[in-house]
């Protein structure tokens, strides 16, 4: 209860706990003081009661003890004073007159003892408090009695003393019965005074029990204080303490509740990161781009965009292996991290954004990055690009003891937030990556509000559409160019090479170029190849091309199918399930495709099927003289650019010697494209090419007027 | 209230040994005035070791010699006299110096044959009176006279009550030295 006053009070006030303590201690001082002053005056106050009825009753014992020494001697005086009467009356010799009035004096000087003896007690019992009014009216009337006694004892010894005093022997006689008188008297005193002596006792035993009421009563109020002291001091104590702890404990809580807060908003960041981090790269995802993007476009300002598609990623998914692309994927994140980190010499902690420079590099697709350069001038935008460019040019990638070499495509647009929306801006860099990728990859093109790349863009949405169309209404249609082998005059048929051909949606023929190109960046090729090889075998099943002269037919695969091996198997087992003769089959690669991961292999897994293969465009891009040697292939066509102007041009006619040298050395047949004019043949003829194509000899035709009678062949 | 005495006593025991030790020869030496014989009734009797005689054991003192040696009147309760009684006559200090005793203790001998061993160390520490009148009034016989050894131990509270009531001889005949 008293704590729970001390709290209202504190509570009320509204002390803090410091000052709680000061006043706590200053009030536990003060209640201490105070208690101990009130304790000491007691205790002295009872120390003085007690030493007061000490020699009070030290008086009184003495008294006692006088009195009944008193009582004692005055009996033996009067029979001393008896026996001296008695003897002087006989006339014993020694027993004068002086000496009876002697033994007479002293026998007086007791009664007079008595008297003072009694007078000096009464006024000791007055003394006493612990006497009630009618123990006193008692005292009193003892004392008139004694007082009367004393009177009647003095008349005595006066009557005495004259009869002692008295020559006549017969008178001092008579002294004897006036002393049995006396002791009658003395009797009824002494039996008075044991009156007096009784009180006294009980007086004492009052005293003695107050005593003890007393110690008792100050034992129970040195208790009380004691208590009452210990309370305070415990109860100040305990609310300091429960301050106090509440204190501390508020402390706990407000850590617990910070360590609560830093975890939670830990855990929003997680799920910020999980909702907006893309969890391969490392890197910000789509939402998490477009995000920032819109962001930025808030604000306004001038910033530039970057798209970057790699160009032979699904090659890589499809040679190594789906983990193979998600490492892949993985140390790309790391490697445009740590560009943009260098880009800037930021140290910068966050994983999304730089924050010294606003550089976000995200992934949007499988393939495909971005990066949104805040506030960047333009001059530092294009550096930027410069260096993602230099990286990837090519960038090197292991796994498992392979190497890759990787290439991107990457398109830039540097814009005025005013004047877009995200979309817009997106777009326009993406057409810029197409651009990029269509001009063969490995490469950065900007996007400038000049240029039509995003109708481009367009057209080629429009074109992929219409593939799809024309696989699902089957528009495709097959042609078929010559190849004819030289002779030292002219020249025989050879082989045929099948060309795809697309009819558009209004009837009309949509040439190669207008498709493939796009069919390729947008993985179709494999679909097409498909198309090709099954229209192919249909052709041969019913088309005996030995009987025309016809060695086979050259099929075009791509790059994405020759590193397929499922597709590859496929094959293999389509062309032992067909009637159809294996040599009669001649499948074109490029050298790129061929040399790229499990293309080899692939390769020679068809070359066991018994098909030839024939290395397309040899001589442009990276064609080297040992991959030729390596490659199981047995035709090797000299890519176009070199045929075109060969009757003109003395440096291609150099090249195509020595790979015809080259070629007649490893025993492979060789191949001339694009011939325009006899002029080439004859050149070709004279270098030693064993074959030419072009539309000098024959344009291609669609390969339904060709109908060979498998009848004949049949027969012979 | 209470005439306080003249005389302050000496608590160093030893020095004051020391002086009554050598009180015999000055009173040896002022023994050429002999005390005189008393002439009227002797009422005390001072025996064993005093240096001045005027009987073969001692000094015989009758009232004028006490009353000639200088005089005190105090106010002292005791047990068997009314509150505020005075007591007039000698310290028995004076009077062991007058008649120039030494030793340990006084043998006291009362007129009904009471008898008590005073130690001399009480003369030192308290305030001991030979009465000789009470209330102005000479003591007779029957008021505890002729002579009172009484105690004035108002200012010594450490003394036992008891002890000292029994020192206090009344009706006095001698005084032994020892």
């Amino acid at each position: 209860m008293f704590t729970c006053a001390v709290e209202a009070i504190i509570q009320r006030i509204g002390l803090t706990s410091v000052t709680v303590k000061r006043t706590g201690v200053l009030a536990v001082l003060v209640v201490t003081v105070i208690v101990a002053t009130l304790t000491y005056s007691v205790l002295r106050n009872f120390d003085r009661q007690h030493t007061e009825m000490q020699e009070w009753q030290s008086r009184n014992l003495t008294r006692q003890v006088e009195w009944l020494w008193t009582s004692t001697r005055i009996i033996k005086h009067q029979q001393s004073l008896l026996h001296s009467v008695s003897n002087f009356v006989a006339g014993k010799p020694g027993y004068t007159k002086e000496k009876l009035m002697n033994d007479f004096d002293i026998y007086w000087s007791w009664y007079n003892s008595l008297d003072a003896f009694n007078g000096s007690y009464y006024e000791l019992l007055m003394e006493d408090q612990h006497f009630d009014d009618s123990a006193r009216s008692m005292i009193m009337e003892l004392g008139e009695s004694a007082a009367g006694l004393q009177q009647r004892a003095a008349e005595h010894l006066q009557r005495l003393e004259i009869l002692l005093q008295s020559s006549n022997r017969a008178d001092v006689a008579m002294t004897q019965a006036v002393l049995q008188e006396t002791e009658t008297v003395r009797t009824e005193l002494t039996a008075l005074g044991e009156g007096v002596v009784t009180l006294m006792r009980q007086s004492m035993q009052a005293q003695e029990w107050s005593a003890q009421r007393l110690t008792r009563r100050l034992s129970v109020a040195f208790m009380t204080i004691t208590a009452v002291v210990s309370l305070c001091v415990l109860g100040l104590g305990f609310v300091i303490l429960q301050k106090l702890e509440s204190n501390i404990r508020l402390r706990g809580m407000n850590k617990k509740l910070t360590a609560l807060y830093r975890e939670q908003s830990h855990q929003a960041k997680l799920m910020e990161k999980l909702a907006f981090q893309d969890s391969l790269s490392g890197l910000l995802n789509r939402e998490g781009y477009y995000r920032e993007l819109r962001a930025v476009l808030d604000e306004g300002g001038t910033h530039g965009v970057v798209f970057l598609d790699l160009d032979m990623f699904k090659v890589v998914n499809n040679a190594a292996g789906r983990k193979a692309g998600d490492d892949l994927i993985s140390h790309i994140g790391r490697a445009l991290m740590n560009e943009c980190r260098e880009f800037c010499s930021s140290t910068a902690e966050s994983v999304y954004v730089c924050s010294d420079c606003g550089c976000t590099p995200s992934r949007l697709g499988d393939d495909e990055f971005a990066f949104l350069c805040q506030n960047y001038s333009e001059a530092r935008f294009e550096q930027f690009v410069d260096k993602l460019q230099r990286l990837f040019s090519p960038l090197v990638f292991t796994y498992k003891d392979r190497q890759f070499r990787l290439t991107a495509s990457i398109g830039a647009y540097y814009f005025d937030a005013h004047a877009h929306t995200d979309d817009s801006v997106m777009e326009r860099a993406d057409a810029a990556c197409i651009e990029a990728k269509r001009m063969g990859g490995n490469r950065a093109r900007y996007y400038t509000d000049q240029n039509s790349l995003v109708s481009d863009r367009q057209s080629d949405m429009r074109i992929i559409e219409q593939i799809h169309s024309a696989f699902d209404h089957n528009r495709f249609v097959l042609y078929y160019q010559p190849i004819v082998a030289l002779t030292e005059t002219g020249y025989q048929p050879y082989s045929y090479e099948l060309l795809i051909r697309m009819i558009g949606t209004d009837g009309t023929l949509v040439p190669p170029g207008a498709f493939l190109g796009v069919a390729e960046r947008y993985g179709l090729m494999p679909k097409i190849d498909q198309w090709v090889v099954y229209e192919a075998f249909n052709w041969l099943e019913h088309n005996d091309i030995g009987s025309a002269g016809i060695t086979c037919l050259n099929i075009n695969l791509s790059g994405l199918s020759i590193n397929d091996i499922d597709w590859i198997e496929q094959l293999v087992e389509e062309i032992s399930v067909r009637s159809i003769d294996p040599a009669r089959v001649c499948f074109e690669i490029t050298e790129s495709a061929a040399l790229y991961h499990s293309g080899l292999s692939n390769l020679n897994v068809l070359k066991g099927a018994g098909v030839r293969l024939s290395l397309d465009d040899f001589g442009s891009g990276f064609s080297s003289f040992e991959n030729l040697e390596n490659l199981p292939v047995d035709q090797v066509k000299i890519d176009g650019a070199f045929v075109r102007d060969l009757d003109s041009n003395a440096t291609h006619q150099e090249f195509i010697r020595a790979i015809a040298a080259m070629c007649h050395a490893l025993d492979k047949f060789t191949v001339g494209e694009f011939v325009e004019n006899e002029a080439s043949v004859n050149k070709l003829r004279e270098l030693g090419v064993h074959c030419a194509q072009g539309y000098y000899i024959a344009a291609p035709v669609s390969l339904e007027t060709l109908k060979i009678a498998k009848s004949a062949t049949e027969v012979a | 209230m209470r005439r306080k005495i003249a005389f302050k006593s000496i608590r160093l025991t030893p020095a004051l040994l020391i002086t009554l030790w050598f009180l015999p020869g000055l009173w040896l030496a002022a023994a050429d005035q002999p005390v005189p014989q008393p002439s009227g009734p002797v009422i005390l009797e001072i025996t064993g070791n005093v240096a001045v005689k005027n009987f073969e054991h001692g000094v015989q003192l009758d009232y004028d010699m006490l009353t000639a040696l200088e005089q005190v009147e105090l106010e002292i309760d005791t047990p068997w006299t009314k509150p505020g009684t005075r007591f007039g006559g000698i310290l028995t200090r004076e009077l062991m110096e007058f008649v120039g005793a030494s030793g340990e203790e006084i043998h006291a001998v009362a007129m009904d044959g009471y008898s008590i061993t005073i130690p001399f160390d009480d003369l030192v520490n308290f305030d001991t009176v030979l009465a000789l009148s009470m209330n102005g009034e000479r003591m007779r016989l029957r008021t505890k006279g002729p002579s009172w050894v009484i105690y004035h131990p108002d200012d010594k509270p450490e003394a036992p009550d008891t002890v000292l009531n029994s020192r206090m001889i009344w009706q006095l005949k001698t005084l032994e030295v020892r």
